[in-house]
């Protein structure tokens, strides 16, 4: 793994005021709660965390979908918040996206080949021709047949139009993919297609990958490091290896006990699941760390003081029980 | 006797495309107070197979053979020979009473407009006989069963001020209000968060235990299975290919596409590469002749293509369908 990273967020938030109609009362959805983490070059950071806890808007305030509230995120050394029109134009380019809805994300009016196609008219990228051969290249490269080129999206599986839509991200070259959820609407079979085909690509291509999912299974196969988020917080960022066997925080301990794993025996010897509660609402965060509602070890002073994101052993985690 | 007994259950749906051919002569049994998983991807036919149990197919949906015994009842509409009014006579009778269904999604299950102890009571009133204070009680009862705090108040409220884990909770008190000998869930974790997912399947093994209830759970979680299930049934392309206790299934696999299954899962707590199965279902407009997996099976042969293999029992609880276990020499797949 290369040292330099490619990107870098700090400090970042991002708000979603709510309400304030008439009679609303104002409120503040902090959806992304003061994060900082990097992704190196040719690195796949994995992003896990349950429903509602702001992976999801994350990644889209990375490729600059939604304006961040606060804080500072650099691509390859520029600030994404402060860029001119043609820098903005080689953000878009180098940064692109996969969806999780194979079904919404892509026009059901255009042919397979006119989705591939797009980016590069709209980048102005290669001639007529080039492009063609660049869209036949690339449906080789995703494991579709050539023929596919003048079929409509209705015509293929799931399975299927997540290659097509990967094949579309590819068409400019980017340096960093988001993927968010790729894979969790597809069936289990077609899950590992999807995964072993974006690990090929990376290693032919070097892309850096942000990885978005909530079945920690594959995240943990696909990344190299990994950060859980719990309500709009980093709670803990590890390699993959250290966050799996050793987590540190309390909300990833018990992440991982809750996950079902394809073994009876496993499965019958393990303990109950000790954590309390479900996720509060993001409108209405507990002060101090957020997990505290639902922690058992939670003290006094988890209420009062919200823990900063510290290295303790090879991980780095935000909890007071670390503290010494 | 078992709980319930399928014998050829045969169900098709009527499509602009054609006639497709969701279950194709499934045979299954559960008995009273176990959990039994139908395992198998979207298309395989296990949500369709339950359904037709329920007589909840959609309007283009037939049961074209087969019969389904249940609590020793013959409950098949093909038993009643084109009379639609006595087979829903019937059902009426017994879904929501002594045959319930936990169903995916819990906000599209709930009615968004009517109180969560309307909703609780409304089996109740439809099949016993009780006054408006013995519902309450019972609707009380029922909430604290599973798990829900202070359920005066909660009966109240509207479904929208539940959260996700909560609602799936309801869900299930609905389920159980008249103590159903059956209860099928179809997918009753997907829509749930794991953590909450991990408590909703112990609340079903809890609950279980105190009613002796059988349940059949469908998924395509064979995490969820491994951590529920006693048996299991493995479903591909309308059929059922392989069926076992859960060690047996998990630990030494027969059917081609059970291993595959098994080698493309995500197991965290172990390092392996994954193994994608390649290719994808068959297309039930066109069911193969032979065996639904063919295409995608790397042992194929060429009767595979041909006929379809006849079940094989392995063991009194283990049996699979799939030509290679017919050869006793070479016949060892898995591990």
């Amino acid at each position: 793994m290369e040292e330099t990273p490619i990107l870098k967020v700090e400090g970042l938030k991002t708000y979603f005021p709510v309400g304030g109609g008439l009679f609303g009362k104002k409120q503040v959805v902090k959806a992304v709660n003061d994060v900082s983490f990097e992704v190196m070059e040719h690195e796949t950071f994995g992003l896990v965390g349950e429903s509602g806890c702001g992976k999801s808007t994350l990644g889209r305030t990375l490729v600059k979908i939604y304006e961040p509230t606060e804080g500072k995120i650099e691509f390859m050394g520029k600030d994404i918040t402060k860029l001119s029109g043609s820098e903005m134009q080689d953000f878009r380019r180098n940064v692109q996206m996969i969806f999780q809805d194979p079904y919404a994300s892509l026009n059901p009016r255009m042919t397979v080949g006119e989705i591939i196609r797009e980016p590069m008219e709209i980048h102005n990228i290669g001639t007529p021709k080039e492009r063609d051969e660049k869209v036949a290249s690339l449906l080789e490269t995703v494991g579709l047949k050539p023929d596919h080129v003048r079929r409509y999206p209705h015509e293929f599986s799931g399975g299927q139009r997540q290659r097509i839509s990967i094949a579309r991200t590819l068409a400019l070259d980017p340096k960093f993919i988001v993927c968010d959820e790729p894979i969790s609407a597809l069936d289990v079979s077609i899950q590992a297609q999807i995964i072993n085909l974006l690990e090929r690509i990376q290693r032919e291509r070097g892309i850096s990958y942000l990885f978005i999912a909530h079945d920690l299974g594959a995240v943990k196969h696909i990344s190299n490091r990994i950060g859980a988020m719990y309500l709009g917080s980093l709670v803990e960022i590890g390699s993959s290896d250290d966050l799996y066997h050793h987590p540190l925080h309390p909300y990833t301990q018990a992440l991982l006990a809750s996950i079902p794993i394809p073994d009876p025996k496993r499965m019958r010897e393990r303990k109950k699941e000790e954590i309390n509660g479900e996720i509060p609402s993001p409108l209405d965060i507990p002060s101090g760390c957020p997990f505290r509602t639902r922690c058992p070890y939670a003290t006094e002073r988890c209420a009062q003081e919200k823990p900063q994101l510290r290295q303790v052993g090879n991980s780095k985690v935000a909890c007071h029980l670390y503290d010494k | 006797m078992s709980l319930l007994e399928i014998k050829n259950l045969t169900t098709s749906f009527a499509t602009e495309q054609g006639k497709v051919q969701a279950v194709r002569g499934i045979s299954l049994s559960v008995e009273q107070g176990e959990i039994v998983g139908i395992v198998g991807e979207s298309g395989s036919g296990k949500s369709q197979s339950m359904y037709s149990v329920m007589g909840l197919l959609s309007e283009n949906g037939t049961i074209e053979s087969g019969s389904i015994l249940f609590d020793g009842q013959e409950i098949s509409p093909v038993q009643f020979d084109g009379n639609a009014a006595a087979y829903e006579k019937l059902m009426e009778g017994i879904r929501g009473n002594s045959m319930s269904m936990i169903f995916q999604d819990p906000m599209s299950f709930l009615n968004p407009v009517l109180t969560i102890e309307k909703q609780l009571v409304e089996p109740l009133k439809n099949h016993k006989k009780m006054s408006a204070a013995e519902l309450h009680q019972k609707a009380v009862e029922l909430l604290t069963q599973v798990g829900i705090p202070s359920p005066e108040e909660r009966l109240k409220q509207y479904p929208h001020q539940l959260s996700g884990g909560m609602r799936q909770r309801v869900i299930i008190a609905i389920a159980l209000a008249c103590n159903p000998k059956l209860i099928i869930a179809d997918e009753p974790t997907t829509a749930l968060d794991v953590t909450i997912q991990a408590k909703i399947i112990e609340l079903i093994k809890e609950l279980k235990e105190k009613t002796g209830s059988g349940v059949i759970l469908i998924t395509h979680d064979l995490g969820v299975v491994a951590s529920a299930c006693s048996r299991v049934y493995i479903m591909y392309g309308g059929k059922i290919v392989e069926t076992g206790l859960a060690d047996e299934i998990y630990y030494q696999p027969q059917h081609p596409y059970t291993s595959g299954l098994l080698a493309c899962v995500n197991n965290p707590e172990e390092d392996t590469e994954l193994r994608p199965i390649p290719g994808s279902p068959p297309d039930l407009i066109k069911p193969p002749a032979g065996c639904p997996f063919v295409d995608r099976c790397d042992k194929a042969m060429k009767i595979c293509k041909m006929k379809m293999p006849p079940e094989r029992k392995l063991s009194d609880t283990h049996a699979v369908c799939c030509w290679l276990t017919e050869k006793p020499a070479s016949g060892k797949e898995g591990e």
